[in-house]
């Protein structure tokens, strides 16, 4: 008999119990008598027996076993706030999301409805400067296409577009930020801008290619009033 | 060696009686010893456990025998007045650690099947059985609660040796 097997099938406390057959019994025996670690277990045991038998004696064990943790109660309190902010976090996700996506089904709501297209704007480079595009928002939330050409040519793997909120002498706040958009097969670039997300006011748009070493002239930018 | 005592004044409900049966395996062990058949003092501990817990396992099984015997059993004595002198020095601080044992554990289930197996002396399949365990969540419940005991003994001081090997050696036996 060794140390393992009598700690998997808790020899000691079978023994004492006297539910181990003669075998068992006098190997284990045989094995204590060499090992007084194994004694110090026996007499573990025999304590641990003894304690639970005054308990009884006593009529607290039966409280004793049924008891609930005295936290339990808090910690349940605890995992339903935390369950609740969970849920509620995941349940809000959806409607968090940028207001500006290369995909309109990116922009749908938790019933995973997309917004609908209300208006489509052309966005081309213009030499000199440009005046900002005036685009209405509408009263309800829904989905405003830009279709942009970008001046970039030859082999770009992909296009990114960022949105930034304008403000008189401030600098530009950046709203959103969409990568990896493809050309389309008609040469445009094309993204949604959610209106629901978005306050009145006026925003840059820069398209550029995805290309760390771009340079700056190869982003187009352009500027829109939401009113 | 006072849980083996505690444990033979529980079972045969007689100090004195736990008493002399203790002694006389701790006389048969060092008779073992003089004559050579214990090789070495070291093993004195366990053969004086093997002797007395032989003592226990008689006792218990003529008990069992003659439980059907009701004028027997009437006549048996009271144990909780025989056993009370053990239990009020040492017995009293293994209930405290044992309580607390019981409160460390975290479901009324794993208190349940520690109870039953060391206590109410359960068979392991008759328990696992009973309560819906595999054999992992029944070792899982038993080992944890082994462990836990043994740290509790020794935070409180309570987990000291007194062996009779020891003893012995302090006397230059």
């Amino acid at each position: 008999m060794d140390r393992q097997r009598i700690d998997k099938e808790h020899i000691v406390a079978r023994y004492l119990a006297d539910q181990l057959d003669a075998v068992d019994r006098e190997a284990f025996e045989a094995h204590y008598a060499d090992n007084p670690e194994v004694v110090r277990d026996i007499e573990r045991a025999l304590r641990l027996k003894e304690g639970l038998a005054i308990l009884q004696e006593r009529g607290e064990l039966d409280s004793l076993i049924r008891i609930r943790r005295q936290w339990s109660l808090p910690l349940a309190v605890a995992a339903a706030i935390l369950l609740a902010v969970v849920g509620i976090w995941l349940w809000m996700a959806p409607h968090s999301h940028a207001p500006l996506a290369g995909e309109l089904v990116a922009l749908a709501d938790s019933s995973g409805r997309a917004p609908e297209v209300r208006a489509t704007y052309l966005l081309a480079r213009a030499r000199g400067a440009s005046p900002a595009l005036e685009i209405p928002l509408p009263p309800q939330r829904s989905a405003i296409e830009l279709r942009m050409i970008p001046s970039a040519r030859g082999t770009i793997s992909g296009h990114q577009v960022a949105l930034s909120r304008l403000e008189t002498e401030k600098p530009p706040v950046r709203v959103g930020r969409i990568r990896g958009l493809k050309t389309g097969d008609d040469g445009l670039v094309t993204a949604y801008l959610d209106t629901g997300q978005l306050q009145p006011g006026r925003y840059l748009i820069e398209l550029s290619p995805e290309q760390q070493d771009a340079s700056d002239a190869s982003t187009d930018r352009f500027v829109i009033d939401l009113r | 060696m006072s849980g083996l005592r505690a444990q033979l004044t529980r079972v045969t409900g007689d100090a004195e009686l736990a008493a002399d049966l203790l002694q006389d395996a701790i006389v048969t062990a060092l008779q073992k010893l003089r004559t050579g058949d214990i090789e070495h003092r070291g093993q004195l501990d366990g053969y004086v456990y093997r002797v007395a817990l032989n003592h226990l396992r008689n006792y218990r099984r003529k008990d069992k025998s003659s439980v059907s015997d009701c004028d027997a059993a009437t006549e048996m004595p009271d144990a909780d007045a025989e056993a009370r002198p053990v239990r009020l020095v040492e017995g009293r601080q293994w209930a405290a650690v044992a309580r607390r044992l019981l409160l460390d554990l975290p479901s009324p289930r794993d208190r349940e099947v520690l109870v039953r197996f060391y206590l109410r002396e359960e068979e392991r399949a008759d328990l696992c059985s009973s309560l819906g365990l595999t054999d992992l969540q029944f070792n899982r419940v038993i080992f944890r609660a082994r462990e836990r005991f043994r740290e509790l003994l020794e935070q409180k001081g309570y987990d000291k040796a007194d062996f009779l090997a020891i003893g012995l050696a302090l006397l230059g036996m």
